[in-house]
């Protein structure tokens, strides 16, 4: 059994004149929770849609549980199962007619793997009726019944494009203690892209930084924000440009203060005294959660902040 | 699969019941109107064109739907192959189309049948049929057009119009769309895959770039043809168009009363006699016999063709039945039966040997059959057998000048005088000196030696049979035929203008000609010539040149474009023969289907490669 489940190799996708994937090599391990995160246009949804085998690489590889992406099998399939933000379902059907129309395409392909329990459990949640109309749901309530049904097919990989868009508190917990469990239950993968970084922080194993088309960041999530600091800085006079100083993704000037975001910076006693050189009359360094953390990252190359720079 | 088609019946089943209503409702009131079954052909091809837009507006929005990204995703991201997928929802569709377009029909024509005197064949049920495949494969190419990335697919409608818009037998017509509804699908299973690009493919590829070539083949042709007529109306130069045609060109030759005819062709002519035989054309010793059937209608024709119906004297309308193979009378003022009209007139059940074609625009008026030719008496009510030909010679046209009627057949043209005993006798045979398919007319003249025939041909000129000729030929007295000379009719239109079908595309100009050379549409054909004869005629030098020419363009324009897509070396080389042998719809096919890769990404510069550690 090959190790990873997500394999990519110099992978480029150029789609309407844009290179959506740039190069990206990417080797994701078995088992977990991965979280992608990324601005808008990263190449997270492109990936994804080249993983399933639904745009050819422009160059490149790129395998999903060992197999090339360009030829998977139906059996294989099976074995993926995938949920997009825009919870996209037939809408002239019933949710009983729906529900037993993939329950016995999945019980076909792969017998046993139907977890029936599973998709109660998680629609139970939601005030969705067997006789309902697919139409006549909220759009929280299909997300509810699109992501029931893709916990219940058990996936090798599951891979969840921004799934809790659109639901309430109360939903996005059940559904994120659902899809935990899957991923002990049955040992699957779980590709989880999403912005809401206190969802990630929760539940994912490793994290994911997609930048461009390339991959910026990979490890757990900790690891992350334990290599990100922010440094506050009080400087009495003119603020010296400190953006340019190694490490450095994020300068702001909050309440006379100044507020640096770094990343990888080991010597912190030599970057205070860079500080401190360029005039700071005091500087305290303290960590960061998740969210500022990528949000800094992010924001380094992000297209806005270049501009705004 | 069963659940793919139950979904695909839920969804449309509501439009399909209101289009089930609407079509009912529409069908009936237009049948009040008009005999639907034996309605003209025009009214035939009108029903076809809505139909077809109807399965056509159905594929487009079916699967302009499905092609959603989210929505394709859906679709195609299960472990069921794309096949059964594809089988679910192409099942249900044609059940649809079954339901709310031929059930109406059906229905109706079964009431017409049981209720009524009108004429309801075997082949009008067949019909529906018949349409109900073609709004199918409408259908298919909707679906083709959504699916296939390139914006250019939409040229495969060319594909039904080709197969399947001839006049030719039901059971042919049938088998015909069929086999026209198996390519559409097997071309929308290339295109109904997660990634809709047909990528390499090779069966794919294959299957997409013959129809698409044959496509653009005829699309650049009917573009091509009329562009160069526009330009040339918008200068005055187009030889149809303008006042003043070409001296001594087929425009001319064709136009011209029969005594202007005679008389330029007698200007080819060496006898002494001319003179005075131009001196005595007049109105009534001159007549023009032209070609009136080139088609006879096949027996079980799918649609109307010829004269299907005829009114005689008495105010009875008598249709004609395939299934009995004679007219089927009723009364127009009471409705009632007027019984059956055979080969004998009324009352005789004697069936014609094919379905007859009236002519006749003075005097008495005819029917032809493929081999017998009869004359209307007493109202119309009696038929009069006038001649019969045997074995491949076929009636074509009549004519009277005088007491003497002039008979066209594929072979000859026979000058028929009433015997004493009342029945026409042949006088003379005359061989046609030309192909009967070139014949553009024949105009006849009683002179003192006898009577004078000009023959003109050229009607293929367009399609690339570049001679057109006029030959005089006189019967003597004792029914001796003399060819006295002909001549050249100069060409109206240029050279590469009348071979343009071949010069673009030989091998596609060969496809396209065979459905018409080998289905048997009641073509009167050339007497004792092959089928295949259109496909072996001489071209000039410069249509040579001008087709290889192109070859070697498109040859060298697919070079380039291959030199970036992504190809193997192979495929290469046979997309390159291939434009060659097929010139510029090969071209355009392969710019078609192998779009050119986009240019790798630069290599990165050391400030864009900095990443943070991974």
């Amino acid at each position: 059994m090959n190790d990873y489940v997500i394999e990519t190799t110099d992978l480029c996708l150029r789609y309407k004149g844009k290179l959506a994937l740039d190069r990206l090599t990417l080797k994701l391990p078995r088992g977990g929770i991965h979280a992608f995160v990324g601005a808008n246009g990263a190449g997270k949804s492109s990936l994804f849609r080249v993983l399933l085998g639904f745009e050819p690489a422009t160059s490149g590889s790129a395998r999903v549980l060992g197999h090339d992406c360009a030829s998977l099998s139906p059996a294989l399939r099976g074995r993926i199962g995938f949920v997009n933000e825009e919870h996209t379902l037939p809408s002239w059907m019933r949710v009983r007619d729906l529900t037993r129309m993939q329950q016995r395409h999945y019980e076909q392909a792969h017998p046993q793997r139907w977890n029936g329990e599973r998709y109660d459990e998680v629609l139970s949640h939601f005030n969705v009726l067997p006789e309902q109309r697919v139409a006549q749901l909220s759009r929280g309530e299909r997300a509810g019944l699109n992501l029931a049904l893709a916990l219940a097919q058990s996936p090798e990989l599951l891979i969840l494009d921004e799934p809790t868009l659109g639901l309430d508190v109360v939903a996005k917990r059940a559904f994120l203690e659902a899809m935990l469990q899957s991923s002990i239950d049955d040992a699957s993968t779980i590709v989880y892209c999403s912005h809401q970084m206190d969802e990630i922080e929760r539940v994912a194993d490793k994290l994911v930084i997609l930048e461009r088309g390339r991959l910026r960041y990979m490890s757990g999530p900790d690891e992350f924000c334990e290599r990100v600091q922010l440094w506050v800085a009080e400087f009495p006079f003119k603020v010296p440009e400190v953006r340019e100083l190694p490490g450095v993704l994020q300068v702001q000037q909050l309440d006379g203060l100044t507020h640096i975001v770094t990343f990888d910076q080991q010597d912190g006693a030599a970057f205070e005294a860079r500080l401190k050189l360029l005039g700071a009359r005091r500087v305290q360094a303290m960590p960061l959660g998740l969210d500022r953390a990528v949000n800094a990252f992010l924001s380094h190359g992000h297209a806005g902040a270049r501009r705004a720079a | 699969m069963l659940e793919l088609f139950l979904s695909e019946l839920r969804r449309f089943r509501n439009a399909g019941l209101i289009y089930l209503a609407a079509s009912l409702v529409v069908v009936a009131v237009l049948n009040q109107m008009l005999d639907l079954a034996s309605a003209p052909i025009e009214v035939h091809c009108v029903m076809l064109l809505l139909y077809g837009l109807s399965g056509l507006g159905f594929g487009l929005y079916q699967f302009g739907t499905y092609r959603q990204p989210s929505r394709w995703i859906w679709l195609q991201h299960r472990p069921l192959h794309r096949a059964q997928i594809l089988v679910g929802i192409a099942a249900a569709s044609v059940l649809l189309v079954a339901l709310a377009m031929a059930l109406p029909l059906f229905f109706l024509l079964g009431l017409q049948d049981h209720f009524t005197q009108r004429v309801v064949d075997t082949r009008h049920y067949a019909g529906i049929v018949y349409l109900a495949l073609s709004t199918v494969s409408a259908w298919l190419a909707g679906a083709y057009i959504m699916l296939h990335r390139s914006r250019w697919a939409f040229v495969i409608l060319v594909l039904p119009v080709l197969l399947t818009m001839h006049l030719a037998s039901y059971g042919t017509m049938l088998a015909l769309a069929l086999a026209c509804n198996v390519v559409l699908l097997f071309l929308v299973y290339t295109v109904f895959r997660p990634n809709r690009s047909t990528g390499d493919d090779v069966p794919a590829i294959v299957a997409s770039a013959v129809p698409l070539q044959l496509s653009f083949y005829i699309a650049l042709l009917w573009s091509g043809s009329t562009l160069f007529q526009v330009g040339q109306m918008a200068v005055g130069a187009h030889p149809l168009a303008g006042e003043h045609v070409l001296a001594g060109g087929l425009v001319e030759a064709t136009r011209a009363e029969a005594r202007d005819s005679l008389l330029a062709g007698l200007r080819a002519v060496n006898d002494p006699r001319a003179a005075a035989w131009a001196a005595g054309f007049a109105k009534n010793n001159t007549a023009q016999l032209r070609p009136a059937v080139r088609q006879y209608a096949v027996r079980n024709i799918v649609s109307t063709r010829g004269t299907g119906h005829f009114q005689d004297g008495q105010g009875n309308r008598w249709v004609f039945s395939h299934d009995r193979m004679m007219y089927r009378g009723i009364d127009r003022r009471s409705g009632a039966s007027a019984g059956w009209y055979g080969a004998g007139g009324k009352g005789d059940l004697t069936p014609f040997d094919s379905q007859p074609s009236a002519q006749g625009r003075r005097g008495p008026g005819y029917l032809f059959t493929a081999h017998d030719v009869y004359e209307f008496e007493q109202d119309g009510l009696h038929l009069r057998h006038l001649l019969h030909v045997d074995g491949a010679e076929q009636g074509a046209g009549i004519e009277s000048v005088g007491l003497r009627r002039f008979l066209l057949t594929n072979r000859r043209v026979l000058l028929l005088d009433d015997g004493s005993s009342g029945q026409p006798a042949v006088t003379a045979a005359v061989p046609l000196p030309l192909p009967f398919g070139d014949l553009v007319r024949v105009d006849v003249a009683q002179v003192a030696d006898g009577t004078l025939l000009g023959f003109v041909s050229g009607n293929r000129r367009y399609d690339g049979v570049g001679s057109a000729q006029q030959v005089m030929m006189l019967v003597d007295a004792a029914g001796r035929v003399t060819e006295l000379g002909r001549r050249e009719l100069a060409h109206d239109f240029p050279i590469l203008f009348e071979h343009k079908d071949w010069w673009v595309s030989p091998v596609l100009h060969a496809v396209v000609a065979l459905p018409e050379i080998l289905i048997e549409k009641g073509m009167v054909p050339d007497y004792g010539a092959s089928r295949f004869a259109p496909l072996l005629l001489p071209r000039p030098g410069q249509v040579w040149a001008a087709m290889i020419v192109l070859a070697l363009v498109s040859a060298l324009g697919a070079t380039w474009w291959t030199g970036r897509a992504r190809l193997s070396p192979r495929a290469r080389l046979a997309w390159c023969l291939a434009c060659l042998l097929i010139g510029v719809p090969g071209l355009l096919s392969l710019m078609v289907l192998q779009p050119r890769a986009a240019r790798a990404p630069a290599p990165r510069t050391a400030d864009s490669a900095e990443t943070a550690p991974v």
